[in-house]
């Protein structure tokens, strides 16, 4: 699908390379969305309880705000709108364990209830965890460990 | 008196070039500074954005390059240094329609070369390597200087890694610019020029001077997603270091910008769709050189 939004977009002169990326990964992206919420039905999706919208990047709060990624079912949606996904860069991991320490972490990370969650935002930030860790609880620990290894990584790179 | 602003990086491909040509664009015709760039890198990037490949050559047939002026007033003064320089480079023009007064101190070849030559020719008079090291430093630190009461501003275009001109250069640097990629080892890199501009042995040793008394600042160019992975990665590098608010992204008319065209064009034009960013960057670094110039 990516690749035929983008042969669609590419074909437009005004579009440039890196625009037709973009756009056909965002496209393929709400597409899949949307086929995931006709496949499930809105009702479903409500009654299982619907992660916050996560805020906009312009909008999102810094890391000394309110964590951004708190599940809430009051949020579900009651439209067919799906829910924005799960933002794994909505807060900085290692920024958070170094300006506030490792109980702010902590905290932030408890609010992510969801293993996968957790596991992709590890993934994404680049913190090392153990891939067969699956309770949420050791998930948390794995992840302030391996912010706190990465912190000593780079330490001990400029010393 | 000028400012030196010394943009420099020991890794290379973080833009260090494109970054000192945009500042000197920005700076002499936005600002109406007369702005001098040295072309302190081999791969002399700056010199043939600024004259074509062609007056590049020109300049190295007439031994009119740093290279030369290095090597002939390192003992004397066979040539006037103003000799050396090249006035009214680039191909953008100013308000009026003129090529803004933007100068050039030509890159060569053979900068590292003539570093170890001026290295031996020290090495006769001491057998203390140290020594004939800090002589080399400290008298390209002199010539770095020379233009000091003829321009605004010197950009000097420092090479990656540390030779003895860019340890010259970021010496005598009023502020040092440091242009990275948001990956991974750009961040070690700039935990490493930092450690070497503010003379630390380490980030604990550096985080005990406060950010706004540092020497550098950090821009994060190349930028592909503000939004995701490059942008905490940025917010790790500025845990410990002093970050512009600008951030340059990966832009075709950035990109674009730095083909050598001979006709004098519009800043504006020459820089296309980037061209909002480049006043960004201009709007944060201008009254830095002010501030610091007035104080002077």
């Amino acid at each position: 699908m990516r690749a035929f939004f983008r042969s669609i977009l590419a074909a437009d002169p005004g579009v440039d390379a890196d625009t037709a990326d973009r756009l056909s990964e965002r496209l393929t992206k709400r597409v899949a969305r949307m086929l995931v919420w006709d496949s499930s039905g809105a009702d479903e999706a409500a009654a299982t309880g619907a992660t916050a919208p996560a805020p906009a990047p312009q909008d999102r709060p810094d890391d000394e705000a309110s964590p951004a990624q708190a599940p809430t079912s009051a949020a579900a949606p009651t439209s067919r709108e799906a829910p924005e996904p799960f933002d794994p860069f909505a807060f900085s991991i290692v920024v958070v364990l170094k300006r506030q320490g490792r109980a702010a972490l902590m905290k932030r990370l408890d609010a992510i209830t969801d293993a996968a969650h957790l596991h992709q935002m590890a993934v994404a930030q680049h913190i090392g965890i153990d891939k067969s860790i699956t309770a949420p609880a050791k998930l948390r620990e794995a992840i302030v460990a391996g912010a706190e290894q990465r912190l000593a990584d780079r330490r001990a790179a400029a010393s | 008196m000028a400012f030196f602003l010394a943009v420099a990086n020991r890794k290379g491909g973080v833009g260090k070039s494109t970054v000192s040509v945009m500042l000197a664009h920005a700076l002499s015709v936005w600002g109406g500074k007369r702005v001098l760039i040295m072309d302190l890198d081999s791969q002399c990037n700056a010199s043939l954005i600024l004259i074509g490949g062609q007056g590049w050559s020109e300049a190295r047939k007439s031994n009119r390059t740093i290279a030369d002026y290095f090597f002939d007033l390192f003992d004397g003064q066979s040539l006037q240094p103003k000799e050396y320089l090249l006035h009214g480079v680039g191909d953008v023009a100013n308000g009026s329609g003129k090529p803004p007064k933007l100068s050039l101190l030509p890159g060569s070849l053979l900068l590292e070369d003539v570093q170890g030559e001026l290295f031996l020719k020290q090495a006769h008079q001491s057998n203390d390597p140290d020594i004939v090291a800090n002589r080399v430093r400290g008298r390209l630190e002199q010539l770095l200087r020379r233009f000091e009461g003829s321009f605004d501003v010197v950009i000097l275009d420092c090479a990656p890694g540390l030779s003895f001109a860019a340890l010259a250069a970021l010496k005598i640097a009023d502020k040092v610019l440091v242009p990275f990629r948001p990956d991974y080892v750009s961040q070690l890199a700039v935990d490493r020029i930092a450690l070497i501009i503010e003379g630390k042995r380490n980030l604990d040793d550096l985080e005990e001077i406060p950010i706004e008394d540092r020497r550098y600042v950090c821009l994060a160019n190349y930028v592909r997603d503000a939004n995701g992975r490059e942008r905490t990665l940025i917010e790790e590098i500025g845990l410990v270091h002093p970050m512009l608010e600008t951030q340059m992204p990966q832009r075709d008319g950035i990109a674009n910008a730095f083909d050598w065209v001979a006709d004098l064009q519009p800043i504006e034009q020459k820089y296309g769709n980037g061209v909002a960013d480049l006043k960004k960057l201009y709007a944060e670094i201008n009254p830095l050189i002010d501030s610091a110039t007035a104080g002077a």
